[in-house]
Parts: C-alpha cells; sequence; structure tokens
C-alpha cells in the first residue's frame, strides 16, 4: 500500500481484508434487491459499521451527510 | 413532479432487477415501457433517483451508470454467477454483487497495486481465493461528494 501511495501520489484511506469487506458487503448489500429498499439512514450505516468494529474518523459522518 | 414517489421506487426496483438478471442498465426507453409512463416522466423519474443518488446517472442524464453495487460500464472488477457477467464499481462492490444476489460467484479482479490479476470465489456465503486487501480511500463524510471517483 505504501509504494502505491507514493507511486500514485493517492493519501491511504483504510483498509480491511477481503473476509472482512465481506462480512461488510453482506451487511451493506442482502437487501439491495428488495423492493422495499430505501435509503439507509446514516444510523444504520454507523450501526453495521460498529457491528464490524469499524471505527474511527475514517467511519464516522458528517452531520446531514445523506446515504442511500 | 409529475410521477409519484411510488412510482419512484418502481423505477429504482426495475433498475436493480434488469441489472440483477441480465448484467446490464435497463435503457430509458425500457422503464417507461414497463412502466408505462411517457419518456419524459420517465425521465423525470430517473433524475429524482439520481439527485436522491438512489442510482447514478450517465453525463446526459439520460441513462444509469451505477446501480451501487452494479456498473453499467467495464470495469476491472469482473463478477459471474449464474450463466450472467457483471461489472462491480469497486473492490467492495464486487463482493456486494454475490452478497447481493445471495448467490454463488466467481469474481475477477485486477489489483491497483500492480496490476495482477485475482480471482476469488464466493461458495456457501464465505469467500474463498487469493488473500489481498481491499482499500478504502474515501472515507465515510465524503462517499457521496463524487461517488464516481469514490
Amino acid at each position: 500500500m505504501n509504494i502505491w501511495s507514493v507511486t500514485n501520489h493517492q493519501t491511504i484511506g483504510a483498509t480491511m481484508t477481503i473476509g472482512k469487506c465481506w462480512g461488510l458487503a453482506t451487511a451493506w448489500y442482502h437487501d439491495r434487491l428488495s423492493p422495499d429498499f430505501h435509503r439507509r439512514t446514516v444510523e444504520q450505516a454507523l450501526a453495521i459499521f460498529a457491528e464490524l468494529s469499524l471505527t474511527g474518523p475514517f467511519w464516522s459522518p458528517d452531520t446531514g451527510t445523506p446515504t442511500p | 413532479m409529475s410521477v409519484s414517489e411510488a412510482t419512484l421506487w418502481q423505477m429504482r426496483h426495475l433498475i436493480y432487477q434488469v441489472f440483477a438478471t441480465t448484467g446490464r442498465a435497463p435503457d430509458l426507453p425500457r422503464l417507461a415501457r414497463t412502466l408505462d409512463l411517457a419518456e419524459d416522466d420517465a425521465l423525470e423519474a430517473l433524475r429524482a433517483l439520481g439527485e436522491m443518488h438512489s442510482v447514478f446517472l450517465t453525463g446526459d442524464g439520460r441513462g444509469v451508470l451505477m446501480a451501487n453495487p452494479f456498473s453499467a460500464v467495464p470495469t476491472p472488477f469482473r463478477v459471474s454467477a449464474n450463466g450472467v457477467d457483471w461489472w462491480a464499481n469497486c473492490a467492495w462492490d464486487m463482493l456486494g454483487i454475490p452478497a447481493a444476489l445471495g448467490s454463488d460467484a466467481t469474481i475477477r479482479a485486477t489489483y491497483a497495486a500492480d496490476a495482477t490479476a485475482t480471482e476469488l470465489r464466493v461458495i456457501d456465503g464465505r469467500v474463498e481465493g487469493d488473500p489481498g486487501i481491499i482499500h478504502f480511500q474515501q472515507p465515510f463524510r465524503h462517499w457521496y461528494d463524487d461517488l464516481r471517483h469514490t
């Protein structure tokens, strides 16, 4: 990641294993095809992050940030 | 707006169903025809969904570019399942497609760091294959500033 960051002039955000990302993807997308799916609230998003121990500034919202 | 909120959600659901079953986004005429709308009304509804970030539109505002986790255009993240192929918008979305489908899948992607190819498989709710790291560049608070870059 550090080599990629320097080579591409990009800052590093958050990283996680594919296994953990699968947990996030499952929690986030499992109901995406439902006709009842509407915009996920900030609170729902934060609950998903907390369940996966995704904490810290990277996973925190600004006030009023919309989520789908 | 002349289109009801119920119609907006019907359109959203239709977009996702077409993506899920074909790997492609429905075009505006198909949306209008299926929902029995005049094309102008279908366009109004599509743009309303775009403004809500329920889907993301093409540059001319007349088509679907992304309905997360699905991409309407080629990307380095390819997902295959049940005889259908999809492009995902990013590494998270390449896992999001089988999660949304509730299906086993094969994922072929390219590592950004060195452009090498990797393959993963989702089998019975587990991910198997080449271990790697997924990088989220944009923090959560910026995810909808410009989702095309995120």
